[in-house]
C-alpha cells in the first residue's frame, strides 16, 4: 500500500469511528468533531453535483463535436444545461428567471412525463396483465386486492375488498420490505466495518 | 362471421380509444367530484390525531422532498397537512435534504397558505430550501440547524427570531415528512432513534408499504398515503381542496383499469380455446 492510500485509508476508519460512536456514545468533545466531519461530508455532496454536471459535459461535448447519434438532442441538453446553471449560480434559485423556467418549463414537463405512465398502464392492462401461470394469477389477482383497498369506493362495492387488500398490504408486502430493509441494513454495517478497516476497495478504485 | 371474431376484435381494439377513455374519465372527476364515499383509515386518522396533540406555536419541520412529478399524487394531501399546522399555530420550518427544487415547490404551493393566513416569514415559517448531502444532511441538522447558514431567501439563519432558540432536534416537536423517495428511513435513523422525534408521514402510493413497517413499529405515528390519504386529510381537517376529486378519479380510473383486466384476460383465453378446437 502506499503513502497516500494508507493515509487516505486512516482517514477513513478515523472518521468513520468517529461518527458511527458519536450516533452511540455523547462524549464532550466528540460530538463537536464529529459534526465538523459531518458538514465537510455534505460540503463534498455539493460538490458532487458539480462533478455530475463535468461528467454530463464529457460525454456530450465530444458527441456534437463528432456530429454522433442525435448529436443536436446533446447540443440542446448542453444549452439549457449552461443557461439554467448560470441563472442558478449568478442569479441565484430565487431569482424570478429562474423560478419562471422551473415553473414553465421543467414543472410541466416532469408532470407530463409521469403522466404518460397512466396510458403505458391501461394498455398494459389490457394486453399484458394475462394469468397465464400460477405465478401471474397470483401476482395478478394480489394487484386487484391493492387497487380495490386503494380505491375509496372499493369498501362501498363490497365491504371484504378493503379487508383483502389490507391483509395483501400489510402482510405479504410489508413482510417482503422487512426482509428487504433486514438484508440492506446488515449488508452496509458489513460492507462498511469492511471498508473501514481497509478489507473493501472504495467504489471507483 | 364466425363467433369468435368479437374477441379477436375486442383483442385488436385500438389502444388509442383506450386512452381517449382513459383521459375522459379523469377529467370527469377533477372538473365535477362524483361524491363516492370516502372512509378515513386508521393511519391518517392518527396523523390528524398527532398533530391535534402538539401544543400550539410548537416548532414543527415540514420536509419537502416531491418534485413535480409526486406533487400530482401528494400535492392535496401535503396542502391540507400544512393548512392544518398552520391553523394550529404551529411555527414552520422547510427543507429537503434530497430535492434540490423543494423551495420552488414550497413557493408555488405552500407559501400562499402562510401568507393568507397572516404568518410572517421569519417569525412563523422559515424556508431554508435545499441542503443538499441527503442522510448525511438531515444528520448533521439534527445537531445543528443552523449549520446551512443561511435561508433560500440569503438571510442569516442566526438572524431569523424563530429560530433563536431552535438549534437541534431537539427543540422539534415533530417532522412532517412530505415523502417521495427514501426520506422516511432517513429521518427514522438520524431523528426518532437518537432523539424520538414525533415523525409524520405524507407519502406516495408506492411507499405505503414501506412506512407502514415504521408506523406500525412506531417511529411513524401518523401516515398519509397516496392520492387516496390527501382526500381523507381535507375530509377530516375540513380544507377541502383537489383531493376529493382526485379520488373520485383514482376510483373511476382504477374501476376502468380492472375492467380492462378482466376483458382482456376473458377475450384471450376465449379466442385461445376457439383456436385450440379449430385445429382440432
Amino acid at each position: 500500500m502506499n503513502f497516500v492510500k494508507a493515509v487516505a485509508s486512516l482517514i477513513l476508519l478515523v472518521a468513520g469511528f468517529v461518527v458511527l460512536f458519536d450516533y452511540f456514545i455523547r462524549v464532550p468533545g466528540l460530538e463537536e468533531f464529529a459534526l465538523f466531519l459531518q458538514v465537510i461530508a455534505t460540503v463534498l455532496a455539493a460538490f458532487a453535483l458539480g462533478i455530475g454536471a463535468v461528467s454530463l459535459f464529457r460525454v456530450h461535448v465530444p458527441r456534437v463535436m463528432k456530429r454522433g447519434t442525435d448529436w443536436y438532442l446533446s447540443a440542446w441538453m448542453l444549452i439549457v444545461l449552461v443557461v439554467v446553471a448560470v441563472v442558478g449560480v449568478f442569479g441565484t434559485t430565487s431569482h424570478p428567471v429562474f423560478k419562471w423556467i422551473y415553473s414553465n418549463m421543467i414543472l410541466p414537463l416532469d408532470a407530463t412525463l409521469f403522466s404518460l405512465l397512466g396510458f403505458f398502464i391501461v394498455s398494459a392492462a389490457f394486453r399484458a396483465f394475462r394469468a397465464r401461470t400460477l405465478d401471474a394469477t397470483v401476482l395478478l389477482l394480489a394487484g386487484a386486492a391493492v387497487m380495490l383497498l386503494n380505491m375509496p369506493v372499493g369498501g362501498a362495492i363490497w365491504s371484504g375488498f378493503p379487508v383483502i387488500g389490507t391483509w395483501v398490504r400489510d402482510i405479504p408486502a410489508v413482510a417482503g420490505y422487512r426482509g428487504i430493509y433486514l438484508a440492506l441494513a446488515v449488508g452496509l454495517v458489513a460492507y462498511s466495518l469492511r471498508l473501514m478497516i481497509g478489507y473493501e476497495k472504495p467504489l471507483g478504485e | 362471421m364466425p363467433e369468435s371474431s368479437i374477441w379477436t376484435k375486442l383483442l385488436s381494439v385500438d389502444r388509442r380509444a383506450m386512452y381517449w377513455l382513459l383521459a375522459f374519465l379523469i377529467v370527469i372527476p377533477l372538473v365535477h367530484p362524483l361524491g363516492f364515499p370516502i372512509p378515513v383509515t386508521d393511519t391518517t386518522k392518527a396523523f390528524y390525531a398527532t398533530v391535534e396533540a402538539l401544543p400550539e406555536g410548537s416548532v414543527v419541520v415540514l420536509d419537502v422532498s416531491p418534485g413535480a412529478i409526486a406533487w400530482a399524487e401528494i400535492g392535496p394531501a401535503s396542502v391540507a397537512a400544512t393548512r392544518l399546522l398552520i391553523q394550529r399555530n404551529m411555527r414552520v420550518i422547510m427543507w429537503s435534504t434530497t430535492r434540490p427544487d423543494a423551495p420552488l415547490i414550497a413557493e408555488l404551493y405552500l407559501l400562499k397558505y402562510f401568507k393568507d393566513a397572516g404568518k410572517q416569514n421569519g417569525q412563523d415559517y422559515v424556508l431554508i430550501g435545499y441542503v443538499p448531502g441527503e442522510v448525511t444532511a438531515l444528520a448533521t441538522l439534527a445537531k445543528d440547524i443552523h449549520y446551512p447558514r443561511k435561508d433560500f431567501y440569503g438571510t442569516d439563519l442566526s438572524a431569523i427570531p424563530m429560530l433563536t432558540n431552535v438549534n437541534t432536534a431537539r427543540d422539534i416537536a415533530a417532522v412532517v415528512l412530505l415523502a417521495a423517495g427514501a426520506e422516511g428511513s432517513y429521518y427514522v435513523g438520524q431523528w426518532f432513534a437518537p432523539y424520538q422525534t414525533v415523525l409524520l408521514s405524507v407519502c406516495t402510493g408506492a411507499l405505503i408499504s414501506e412506512h407502514l413497517i415504521a408506523y406500525n413499529a412506531g417511529q411513524l405515528k401518523g401516515l398519509v398515503g397516496g392520492s387516496r390519504g390527501g382526500a381523507e386529510l381535507e375530509l377530516i381537517t375540513g380544507f377541502l381542496g383537489k383531493g376529493i376529486g382526485l379520488a373520485d378519479a383514482l376510483s373511476v380510473t382504477h374501476m376502468y383499469l380492472l375492467l380492462l383486466i378482466i376483458l382482456g384476460n376473458v377475450a384471450f383465453f376465449v379466442s385461445k380455446s376457439k383456436a385450440g378446437r379449430g385445429k382440432k
